[in-house]
């Protein structure tokens, strides 16, 4: 029997979104400085996904510990990894896309969910130069899914189109069409910002709402976003945390609450 | 076998204005003041992961194009600003292809393929020359990945005798995925130098063969530095000096200041034994002992 949460925070609300897109047997893969994206993993570790696989530096599940101080802690840490790979070995397993999934936050998203972590403006002279894409090329033809985040919904980070793709999303006709081009991964599945759960039309590729955040309403999701948002008639609101998963949280997971990093 | 031991000075002597210079995990920040100190033009770096080496030598006016994956923001600002100022070229790899290119230059061949891997750097940037084409074995569309073949190769290791048989106990068994890297632009370059906190005797390298990372064959120049790595740290052997790191950024706040931080520690240091001293110094002011 689950009990909804009393009363839960917005990044409570999408740590649950998160997590429960998270499966059992999904090999997960961290993102450096997203603690929202760390508490959702611990989360869908300690409930619905305790059968995930977590590797931080590609060593498989080197925890018994699930909260973020610990998470992402060295596989030579206390709680020792299986395996320790090479580079040879991390290439391997993203290139047959044997990983499950990544929970990322990119500086732009467009209706596509390209995802931008290079540059603002024109990349041989950009007006903003960010620190770089690492693995987001990766990311974005080869794990098996991508899940988005931002915590803060605005019209300057869901573009219609991104400055730069450095992660690819949906726009050569969702998952058949990356298909054809012979794309192992899924690419994004997944936005939740603080307004609103995002996914994908299966057939063109673009961004639709699919729920609202309780008390937010379409017209506000839309004049914070710089394209136009497919969507029903009638959008769900977005299911609200249990109380199992918001004590959780709060209590074991993250008590010095850096999930609302950003927020 | 050929004795390849050389001082700092002639082993960066190899380095010649313009080359295409492949950075180590394992950064070798003695041998870079030491480019900076022979002022060497026009270089394009690669690198994984860039940090407080890549502030410094697009700075010091040494570098025209940037290869890499990320360059930490908090190591200094000069790499942002020149990008955004159009003065120096970040050309924005992806993991596997930078991977791939150097796995290709290690092995003498001109590409490797993948598979499906389409973005922004691959599609529209030139420098890189990626090219599509159909497979002759099962038609599929692939990606041509074209080899890197660096001029020089640059690392830092804990020891090496004089032949250039490098080794490491276990800076590699813990950062497999770093000295994967490493060890393949040692092959891909042209040119390979090799710093150390020791030369030992060929004798002591043979007692423990297993520890020998890289063989002398790969090698054209060994170069005895202590603390190589610093400010940065040698796992297993020193720590980060974060207060000469806030040092540097402290000096970063302008131009002025940043120039009497080269003029102190590089220009005005005669080799790495006269910059030590200065560090050495420095911790004495703040009451640390060497």
């Amino acid at each position: 029997m689950t009990t909804i949460a009393a009363d839960h925070s917005v990044d409570e609300l999408m740590t649950a979104v998160l997590a429960s897109e998270i499966k059992d047997g999904d090999i997960g893969m961290p993102t450096a400085m997203c603690p929202l994206a760390d508490t959702a993993i611990c989360l869908a570790k300690l409930t619905n996904a305790k059968g995930m696989v977590w590797q931080p530096h590609g060593g498989p599940d080197p925890l018994d510990v699930y909260d973020l101080a610990h998470l992402n802690s060295s596989p030579r840490g206390r709680n020792a990894a299986m395996f320790i790979p090479d580079w040879g070995d991390v290439v391997a397993q993203m290139t047959r896309s044997m990983v499950g999934f990544q929970i990322v936050a990119p500086a732009q998203i467009d209706k596509y969910g390209n995802m931008n972590n290079n540059v603002i403006g024109d990349h041989a002279k950009p007006t903003v130069r960010f620190p770089g894409s690492v693995g987001m090329p990766e990311i974005g033809v080869y794990h098996q899914k991508v899940l988005i985040y931002e915590p803060r919904h605005t019209a300057r980070v869901f573009v219609e189109k991104v400055d730069f793709i450095s992660g690819l999303g949906q726009g050569f006709g969702g998952q058949k069409g990356r298909r054809q081009k012979g794309i192992s991964g899924g690419g994004p599945i997944i936005v939740v910002s603080n307004l609103a759960v995002m996914d994908f039309d299966e057939d063109s590729g673009l961004m639709k709402i699919r729920s609202l955040h309780p008390g937010v309403e379409l017209a506000e999701v839309q004049a914070s976003t710089g394209f136009e948002l497919l969507g029903g008639e009638s959008i769900p609101i977005t299911d609200a945390p249990t109380a199992e998963q918001v004590d959780l949280i709060r209590n074991v997971i993250d008590p010095e609450g850096r999930r609302r990093h950003r927020m | 076998m050929e004795d390849k031991l050389k001082t700092l000075k002639a082993a960066v002597s190899l380095i010649e204005n313009g080359d295409v210079i492949a950075i180590g995990n394992q950064k070798p920040l003695g041998l870079i003041r030491e480019i900076i100190r022979q002022r060497k033009k026009d270089l394009t770096i690669y690198f994984m992961m860039g940090n407080y080496e890549v502030d410094m030598l697009c700075s010091a006016g040494c570098v025209r194009e940037c290869h890499g994956l990320f360059v930490t923001p908090t190591a200094g600002p000069h790499f942002r600003q020149m990008v955004e100022a159009g003065t120096l070229r970040m050309i924005d790899e992806g993991e596997v292809p930078l991977h791939m290119g150097i796995l290709a230059g290690s092995m003498s061949i001109p590409f490797i393929p993948l598979k499906g891997y389409y973005n922004d750097m691959v599609t529209i940037h030139e420098p890189l020359d990626y090219k599509r084409f159909t497979s002759p074995i099962d038609g599929e569309e692939l990606l041509a990945v074209p080899a890197l073949k660096p001029d020089v190769a640059i690392l830092h290791m804990p020891r090496a005798d004089r032949y250039g048989n490098v080794q490491a106990e276990d800076l590699y068994t813990y950062d497999r995925i770093m000295g994967w890297w490493d060890k393949r632009i040692i092959m891909a370059a042209a040119t390979a130098i090799v710093t150390v906190e020791d030369v030992i005797d060929n004798s002591e390298i043979r007692a423990h063969a297993e520890q020998t990372f890289i063989p002398f064959y790969e090698i054209d120049a060994i170069a005895e530095v202590k603390r190589g790595c610093h400010p940065a740290g040698l796992p297993g052997s020193y720590q980060p000096d974060t207060a000469h790191m806030e040092t540097y950024g402290l000096a970063c706040r302008d131009e002025g200041e940043h120039n009497a931080y080269l003029q102190k520690y590089i220009y005005g240091a005669e080799d790495n034994r006269d910059y030590l001293m200065l560090i050495d110094a420095d911790a004495g002011m703040r009451g640390e002992t060497a």
